[in-house]
Order: structure tokens, then C-alpha cells, then sequence
């Protein structure tokens, strides 16, 4: 069936009008404002809507339904895929059921507007890769489609095996899009995941991997590597981080699948199960943030509201961004934001802010 | 951009702004066309350097240029011994923001010895090597060492950079403004003009008529992109998570224009001349 987009328009009065329309993001739908009038339809991508009805279910589920959802549209390109008015018919239509249910709505109004305007809209080109419903699963398997010696069922299980490998490998680093690189590491990854220890998915040093990752590109052009000038460079981190060599076959790296076909698609009876480590709730990092700021509160009695380094604004800004150390803060926040904040509040409590987001996205 | 002027590399690297080569220069005049189906990249690389344009002529460094497109997770490097180079990539690839940088690589272990040189790098290996030159200095560079960078080339596709520049702006009333009192919100993703319920009605009515918008064009639009510009100076990442800023930047860069010219020239250019359109007022004397 082609696939339809929201008019821009329509686009445009479903987002400002988003706390009007609580009730219907709860329980009801949006059959009544989304009517053929409020749509295109595009024939250049095809979408299976028996294909889509089998996405359900929660982060444990979402390396399965990524691969759902990408053989089930057909004709997408990365150019159409960073189109708003795609995605947001999405999930108020043939997604409208998985997104609540995988993304609880608060039951705060306030809360729930600003959960709803980041997993059913997009407002940047990081809620198309991280947050919208529908087009992060998307895109996290296109990302995984460009690693041709992997099976994309395989490289999603190992995408998602972590979901701080996930945000570190897609949302932090430039690593995903160096396509030698990004095979090698994912062919590492592969052969950590092997492993009893399973190192390269240990948290911290994962971390600490794709730093070092991130440093050498500062001062090496990582895109004009070879496959073997890669793989010579991974395994310096290798020793670095572990002190030894995460071995890969190099050969293997050379030798391309064939496309993805429905055979290899997940299904409910493929008994490859994908383990997900159980992220925070974004309700329990927002508890956290919230019991911070009352600690604070009665260390610094005397800051004004407007200067608060947790105020309403900038508890906002953490959930949205995630930032986890200093240097990232700086990026996610412009400068008037930061400059309003309390100094001596800043000092004492912004890296224990930052440590926890980091232990709990 | 992770390659810069104003980053320090272990070695002496051409590029503008730097003083590693004394009197040298490195650049790509870039072009590019697109339609529905590809984009047409073609690269010519400007190097004066004979020394190092001898390396590349003899296969010991090659001139790189690398597409990145961070939107859509893509990035492709091209190779080229010749000074120029060309790509054609599918439209399909590319959406919002691309940057092309180009570079020379050496391919091998390489010396180049130049009188233009900065003696300072020499003095630091004459120590190593325990031989001076007093007509030429010289540094050995390492295969895939950076002998050369260019500065970024930036180009933007999206349906919306082609749109007029006030579909990222929005007018909004505020009751607690009187008169002609007015201010500029840029903290959301559209730009937000705010004015009092009076100035609402006029600009209803100004919308409706050439004559009016060419006024509005010049009066309210032009003040408002004009401090948006000074905000995205000042704070360079909002173009991350403003859409108005990402529009801004995107029509900047296709069209050209350096943001460092002051605020009103970068306007006057953004907004195509906006006084030319004042003849469509008629005046009534």
C-alpha cells in the first residue's frame, strides 16, 4: 500500500495542538482529524500494513520490530526518512497503539505534552534516530543495513543487546557513519558478544572505547581508511581499553551478504531470543532528577528560582538531551541557558547530575 | 568540523589560517548541482606547494575529499592523484546539512623538505635526526598523516531551505504588550514574533497586500532575522535544536553568504534585497 504523509499543515495544527488532544494520545485516536483531506499519499514507498500490525511489545522487543518495520516499507530512502511528515502520520495512525504502549504517557499534562511532542513528533534530526516511535526503529536498522558482512537480524541483536551501546554507537559518535570503520566494529562487537565477558558491552569501558574512538578521529581522516587500516587502528583501542586484542576475521569483513530477504526476518518463532538490559524509565530519571533538585534546594536556600540548576527548564532540557559529562552539557545547552545557572549550585551538583543520567539512560 | 585551523596536530599541516608552511596555500573550489535523482559533486584542489604536489604526482600522498552528511548517516571519502575529482551521489543519500572537507594524505612514509617550511619544525627534527640544512627545512610525515586540509565546504538539501524564510517564522500576540511594544522569542523551534493584540490586527491586514508585506518585510521581518543572526552567532548550537536556526544556517550557506559580515548586510542578502520590494508602496502625498 503507498504510503501517506501529513500535509504540512495539518502537520503543523496537530502540534500546537497537542494538550488539546490529550485524551485522544491516551486512549482514543486521531481518525477524526486525520482524514484524507490532512493527507498525501506517495506511491514511490510501499508500506505492508499486515507487516506492521506484529510491532508490539517493549525495549526488549525493539531489535525485532526494527526489522519489522524496515522490510515493511519499501522505496525509503535516508532522504525521506528525514521527513516529519512521514513519521508523525505514523504514529498517530498504524502506530498509534505501540507508541503508548511502549512510551506510557505521564499522567501529568504538562509531562505528558512534552513526552508526547518527543516519541510522535520530531523537532531535530536527533528525535528521527533516538526518540520518535516509529523512525528510530527505522533508522536504527538502516544503520545496521550498512554493515553488508553482518546479518541485519544479527547486528540489530547486537545493536540492542546494550542500549548504551546503541546511544554510543548512533547518538555520540561519528563511527556509524565511517562505513569500513563501522564494519570492523561491529564485527568486534560480534566477537566480544561471544564471549562470556562480553567486555566490549561492559558500560564504562564501551564508553571509554568510543572516546578514544572519537580522539583518534581528531587527528586521523578515519573515512579515507581501508578495511585493514581500520582493523589496525581498532585494535591499538582494543589494547588500550582492554589491554589486549579483540580478534576479528578480516576476511569475513571482505565477503558481502546477500540482501536481506524474508527469510531472514525475525518472527515470534525465531528462537534466537535478543536480551535487552532494562533501561531506567524516564519517570524514575526524572524522580531522581526531581529528588536532586530538593537536596539542593535545602543545601542553597537562598538561589532564585529563575537561577536553579534544576529548574523546571533545565530538568527539561536533561530529559530531552541526556547529556552525561560535562563537555556534552556544554554542547546540548546554549550559552544564555548555562549562564542563568547558580553558580555554587553548578559547582557542587552538576557532575552528580550528569553521573546520574549516565547510570540511568 | 573535527579538522580545523585552530586545532594543533603533531606535525606541520598546510592550512589556512596556520603558520606551519610560511607563503603556502591549500583550497578546492568546490560545485555542486542537484536534481530529484543525484547530486553532482566536482572538486578542483588549488595547492601551491610544489613539494607536496610532487609527492602527489609521484604516489606518496593523495588529495581526499570526504561527504558527510550527518543526517542520514552518511559519509563517503574520494581519492585522486589529478587536481580534480568528482562524484555523483543519489539524491536519495543526502538530506539537511553536508559538509565536504578536502586533505592530502601521505600514502607512504613521506619527507618533505620546503623552504617554506616553518623553521621551528625543523629545528624539532634536526634534534632527532642530528642534521641541519641551512637552505631547507623538512619534516617526515607517516603513512596516513595529514599534509594539507582545506576548510569546510558546506551545502544544505531540504524541501524547507527552499521555502521563503518567514515559513520559520510565527506571530503571536501577548495581551501584557501594548502598542507598538514587540519582542523576539528564539527559544522555540520556529522563530516567534511577538507583538500586542493591536499589532496583531495591523499585521493581519498588512499580510493581505503586497504593498503591506513589502513594509512588514522590511520593518518586523528584517529586525528579527537580523537578531536572530546575532543569536546564532552567539550560540552555534541552537542550529541542533532550532529549526528556525537550521534554516537559517542552511539558506546561509547555499546562498553563500559569510555570517561574519555584520547582521544587517547577512539580512539584506537572507531576505534578497527586501528593499527593492518598497516599490510596491504607492505613496499618497
Amino acid at each position: 500500500m503507498s504510503i501517506k504523509f501529513l500535509k504540512q499543515k495539518n502537520l503543523n495544527e496537530l502540534y500546537s495542538a497537542v494538550g488539546d488532544n490529550l485524551e485522544r494520545y491516551r486512549s482514543g485516536n486521531f481518525d477524526e482529524l486525520l482524514t484524507s483531506e490532512a493527507t498525501h499519499e506517495f506511491d514511490k514507498i510501499t508500506i505492508s500494513h499486515d507487516a506492521i500490525k506484529n510491532i508490539k511489545g517493549n525495549d526488549k522487543d525493539d531489535a525485532n520490530n526494527c526489522l519489522i518495520l524496515f522490510n515493511g516499507i519499501e522505496g525509503m530512502t535516508p532522504y525521506h526518512a528525514r521527513d516529519a511528515r512521514i513519521w508523525v502520520y505514523i504514529t498517530h495512525t498504524l502506530f498509534l497503539e505501540y507508541s503508548r504502549n511502549r512510551w506510557p504517557i505521564p499522567s501529568d499534562d504538562k509531562k505528558a505534552i512534552n513526552h508526547i511532542i518527543l516519541h510522535f513528533f520530531t523537532t531535530n534530526f536527533r528525535n528521527f534516530h533516538r526518540d520518535n516511535a516509529a523512525s528510530r526503529l527505522w533508522w536504527s536498522a538502516f544503520a545496521c543495513s550498512k554493515v553488508k558482512t553482518i546479518p541485519l537480524n544479527k547486528s540489530l541483536e547486537l545493536l540492542f543487546y546494550r542500549q548504551d551501546v546503541r546511544q554510543n554507537l548512533l547518538d555520540r559518535s561519528s563511527t556509524s557513519r565511517i562505513d569500513n570503520l563501522y564494519s570492523v566494529f561491529m564485527h568486534k562487537l560480534d566477537a566480544s558478544f561471544q564471549t562470556d565477558e562480553k567486555s566490549l558491552f561492559n558500560k564504562v569501558k564501551n564508553h571509554e572505547y568510543m572516546k578514544e574512538l572519537n580522539f583518534l578521529g581528531g587527528s586521523n581522516v578515519l573515512e579515507a581508511l581501508s578495511i585493514e587500516d581500520s582493523a589496525q587502528i581498532l585494535q591499538g583501542v582494543d589494547n588500550l581499553i582492554f589491554g589486549e586484542d579483540i580478534s576479528i576475521d578480516l576476511n569475513g569483513l571482505k565477503k558481502e551478504l546477500q540482501p536481506i530477504d524474508g527469510d531472514s526476518r525475525m518472527d515470534d518463532s525465531d528462537d534466537t531470543p535478543v536480551s535487552v538490559k532494562h533501561e531506567s524509565t524516564e519517570d524514575e530519571l526524572r524522580a531522581l532528577l526531581e529528588g536532586l533538585r530538593d537536596e539542593i534546594v535545602k543545601v542553597f536556600p537562598n538561589t532564585s528560582d529563575d537561577k536553579r540548576l534544576l529548574s523546571p527548564q533545565i530538568i527539561a532540557g536533561l530529559m530531552y538531551q541526556k547529556p552525561r559529562d560535562i563537555e556534552e552539557f556544554i554542547a546540548m545547552f546554549p550559552h544564555y541557558m548555562r549562564e542563568q545557572i547558580s553558580g555554587e549550585e553548578s559547582e557542587k551538583y552538576l557532575e552528580i547530575v550528569l553521573q546520574i543520567i549516565d547510570d540511568h539512560t | 568540523m573535527r579538522h580545523s585551523a585552530q586545532k594543533s596536530y603533531q606535525y606541520p599541516v598546510l592550512r589556512t589560517n596556520s603558520e606551519d608552511y610560511i607563503n603556502e596555500s591549500f583550497a578546492a573550489e568546490i560545485d555542486v548541482e542537484f536534481n530529484a535523482v543525484s547530486v553532482n559533486i566536482s572538486i578542483k584542489y588549488i595547492l601551491s606547494s610544489e613539494e607536496i604536489k610532487r609527492e602527489i604526482f609521484n604516489r606518496k600522498a593523495s588529495y581526499i575529499s570526504v561527504i558527510t552528511c550527518k543526517d542520514t548517516f552518511y559519509s563517503h571519502s574520494i581519492r585522486s592523484n589529478h587536481k580534480s575529482d568528482s562524484i555523483e551521489i543519489n539524491a536519495g543519500d543526502l538530506r539537511g546539512n553536508v559538509e565536504i572537507q578536502s586533505f592530502v594524505i601521505a600514502e607512504k612514509n613521506v619527507v618533505i623538505k620546503s623552504q617554506n617550511l616553518n623553521a621551528d619544525y625543523n629545528m624539532f627534527q634536526s634534534a632527532i635526526l642530528n642534521e641541519s640544512n641551512d637552505q631547507f627545512n623538512q619534516f617526515t610525515y607517516d603513512k596516513g598523516d595529514m599534509l594539507a586540509l582545506t576548510d569546510s565546504y558546506l551545502f544544505a538539501i531540504d524541501r524547507e531551505y527552499f521555502k521563503p524564510l518567514q515559513s520559520c517564522i510565527d506571530i503571536d500576540d501577548d495581551p501584557e504588550l501594548k502598542g507598538g511594544d514587540w519582542r523576539i522569542d528564539t527559544s522555540e523551534n520556529h522563530l516567534k514574533i511577538v507583538v500586542s493584540k493591536e499589532m496583531k490586527q495591523i499585521w493581519s491586514s498588512l499580510s493581505q497586500q503586497e504593498a503591506g508585506k513589502a513594509a512588514l518585510f522590511n520593518s518586523l521581518y528584517f529586525t528579527a532575522i537580523s537578531y536572530a543572526i546575532q543569536v546564532l552567532r552567539a550560540e552555534p548550537d541552537i542550529v541542533n535544536t532550532n529549526k528556525w536556526a537550521e534554516v537559517i544556517t542552511a539558506k546561509i550557506n547555499n546562498l553563500g553568504i559569510n555570517i561574519e559580515e555584520e547582521d544587517y548586510r547577512v539580512t539584506t542578502k537572507l531576505l534578497n534585497e527586501p528593499l527593492l520590494s518598497l516599490n510596491n508602496i504607492t505613496y499618497e502625498y
